[in-house]
């Protein structure tokens, strides 16, 4: 039995759920559609590249969020940790030391395992640091300071930071321009996207953060979810407009759409 | 066990609890919603037990830090080590709830809890100061709609011309707004998009790639 007031929900699943599987479908005919490059994702390479060059550690986070992969904040959780993969190999590429401040426990072994699998990809599984993953605190303000604390200890050359974030967000991209860190930084919460469009040299916006591990992997068939997602705003827009004018003209068909 | 059993039983596991959510949600099954609880708590319990592992991680790397001395370090390592005994021994000896425990609490980690949040304010006031420069269209347009927005929000300003405060609540109500829906909106289709990618085991990220 479908529970009320779920449906147009549940519809809407289906509708994007077939978007993304007829878009995998293409992608393994070898139909692979072109996306729109993300300068933040694309200045990643430059940012290690940066911090190989001046001898310094990269800073990575995924910021603080309660309840940890159990709460309402976990997709954004995930999609932080699939870039620190990325972060990893270059890292262990270029011999660049990466520091992960952790907050919420449950995400440590995820952390320790990406990047213990991202240096074994590059083959240097002992050049990995021991303190490498560090687990601050789980309190929001305890995080905060003791991330302050590495970062002005640390200096690092690139400050990554891609996942959740509240109020610690401005004081970790304050602290990394203090250090002068070329800083990336996306979140979905819209209350702190304005302080990494006003503090970091790059800001994923949203969804783009979402698509991060898709786009970061290259891979045909994850690059196609992402034209998938794209469908899925197109849907959004579509039933936005409609709504709009049915609203417009008082059209009784809007009593449905509320299912 | 082989590199493809750790990648595929954690696709399985995280499937199968994907379908059980997804089910619990928009359908009514009494045994689903048992199996759902089940996996909630299952979720308490592993994040209780990797709590123990983070105060494992922290005992590790400060002690590694106290051991070799590091420059600008090791003192903090060690009032860390001396703080957190503090909380434990008190927290355990006499519950958390006992004068003791509430009196540490109250006056060691609620000041300085304060003290890290207030620092928001010097750090807004630096980074107005960088982001609002007259340099682009863009900069120009954020630095006057910071403008309007801060005299809006200044008392004797709205009192004495009502118009600024008016367009300071038209900007948060009608551009910053329909923004921030757009965001929204973007947002919400991508996570679907990264849970349904997640189910099908596309994306491996999180599981340290390929």
């Amino acid at each position: 039995m479908l529970i009320s007031g779920r449906v147009s929900s549940l519809v809407s699943l289906i509708l994007i759920a077939a978007a993304v599987l007829l878009m995998i479908r293409r992608a393994k005919q070898g139909k692979v559609p072109r996306i729109r490059r993300l300068a933040g994702l694309d200045a990643i390479d430059e940012a290690v590249g940066r911090a190989t060059e001046m001898g310094r550690p990269v800073h990575y986070t995924i910021g603080w969020a309660s309840g940890g992969l159990s709460g309402s904040m976990a997709a954004q959780i995930l999609a932080g940790l699939s870039v620190l993969g990325y972060v990893g190999e270059l890292a262990a590429k270029y011999g660049v030391k990466v520091i992960t401040t952790v907050s919420q426990p449950d995400t440590l072994p995820l952390h320790e395992e990406i990047l213990r699998m991202a240096y074994q990809k590059q083959g240097k599984p002992e050049a990995l640091a021991p303190d490498s993953v560090r687990f601050i605190s789980i309190d929001l303000y305890a995080y905060s300071a003791g991330v302050l604390g590495e970062i002005e200890r640390e200096k690092p050359a690139a400050n990554i930071m891609i996942g959740p974030f509240w109020m610690e967000s401005l004081l970790f991209t304050e602290a990394g321009f203090r250090q002068g860190s070329i800083q990336i930084a996306g979140t979905a919460r819209t209350s702190q996207i304005p302080f990494f469009v006003a503090t970091c040299d790059y800001t994923l916006i949203g969804e783009e953060i979402f698509a991060a591990g898709a786009y970061l992997s290259k891979e045909p068939i994850q690059i196609a979810t992402i034209a998938a997602q794209d469908m899925g705003k197109l849907l959004a827009l579509a039933l936005l407009i409609s709504g709009l004018l049915l609203y417009a003209f008082g059209n009784p068909i809007t009593a449905l759409i509320r299912i | 066990m082989s590199f493809g059993t750790r990648r595929t039983i954690p696709i399985i596991i995280t499937f199968l609890a994907g379908m059980v959510m997804f089910t619990e949600y928009f359908f009514k099954v009494p045994f689903v919603s048992d199996a759902a609880t089940m996996l909630m708590n299952f979720g308490i319990v592993i994040a209780a037990f990797a709590l123990g592992l983070g105060a494992a991680n922290l005992l590790i790397i400060h002690g590694r830090h106290i051991r070799k001395r590091t420059p600008r370090q090791w003192y903090f390592s060690a009032w860390m080590f001396i703080v957190m005994f503090a909380f434990i021994i008190i927290g355990v000896g006499y519950t958390v709830n006992a004068p003791a425990y509430v009196w540490l609490f109250e006056n060691t980690l609620t000041p300085v809890s304060t003290t890290t949040y207030s620092l928001l304010a010097f750090f807004i006031a630096s980074a107005a100061y960088r982001a609002f420069r007259f340099r682009t269209s863009e900069g120009a347009l954020l630095l006057i709609s910071g403008v309007i927005l801060m005299l809006g929000n200044i008392p004797i300003v709205s009192i004495s011309i009502p118009a600024i405060a008016d367009l300071a609540a038209w900007i948060n109500r009608v551009p910053t707004m329909a923004g921030l829906r757009a965001i929204l909106i973007g947002a919400a289709v991508g996570t679907i998009v990264l849970g349904i990618r997640t189910y099908l085991g596309q994306e491996k990220g999180y599981m340290g790639g390929e």
